[in-house]
């Protein structure tokens, strides 16, 4: 998995953000779009192509897509 | 909300025997005795209702909890009231709930559209499909 990859992936799974407001330091929860089921979409998503599954703790603690990354490489 | 107005506490009694029917139906979400948030469905006519949702505190706007309620409510509507559709009006700028009703399966009806609000129809079909990989997440996510 690259960085840019996560990345790419990342920013698929919104429908109205545009791609150029998300990168590595963008703190997620500030995003217009975030929701509860946004963040569910984005465990979905590292689940389905990471084959990792964030816990509602793991998550709780990232703040940034780099934060989400970093915690996937360490799992 | 669409009205802010001051009411007292007569006219909100009133306007809970007026909505206490089978065309009405409001659930309160509680997790841990803590209330979640109100989420219901009103003027139910022609296999279609009016869903709407209001948390209590905006720390439950991130959580998987109000996610869980609004599963266990639509899957209500959808499987035990058998409506066909779920609708809702979407304040425009309310972006938090124009993306949780997309994930719904929320599809824009641009003539019931106005200038402010976003007119939304949730299918049945299309809920049970957008919302298959969540429910799947769901059930291994503590």
């Amino acid at each position: 998995m690259t960085k840019e990859e996560f990345l790419k992936g990342f920013q698929e799974q919104f429908d109205d953000t545009d791609v150029t407001q998300i990168s590595f330091d963008t703190k997620f929860r500030e995003l217009e779009e975030w929701s509860s089921m946004m963040a569910l979409i984005i465990i979905a998503f590292i689940d389905e192509k990471y084959s990792k599954t964030l816990s509602g703790e793991d998550f709780k603690n990232c703040n940034t897509v780099e934060d989400l990354f970093q915690l996937l490489n360490n799992k | 909300m669409v009205s802010n107005e001051y009411i007292t506490k007569e006219m909100q009694e009133k306007w809970f025997h007026e909505i206490n029917n089978k065309f009405n139906y409001y659930f309160i979400g509680e997790y841990k005795n803590e209330k979640v948030g109100v989420i219901s469905i009103r003027n139910i006519q022609d296999n279609c209702g009016e869903g709407a949702i209001y948390l209590a505190s905006e720390k439950f706007e991130d959580s998987s909890i109000v996610a869980r309620m609004i599963l266990c409510f639509n899957d209500f509507v959808f499987d035990e009231l058998n409506l066909e559709f779920i609708c809702s009006h979407v304040k425009r700028d309310n972006k938090k709930a124009i993306s949780s009703t997309i994930a719904q399966g929320g599809i824009v009806d641009d003539l019931k559209s106005t200038s402010d609000y976003v007119y939304f129809k949730i299918s049945r079909d299309n809920y049970k499909n957008k919302t298959k990989k969540i429910r799947k997440i769901l059930n291994k996510v503590k």
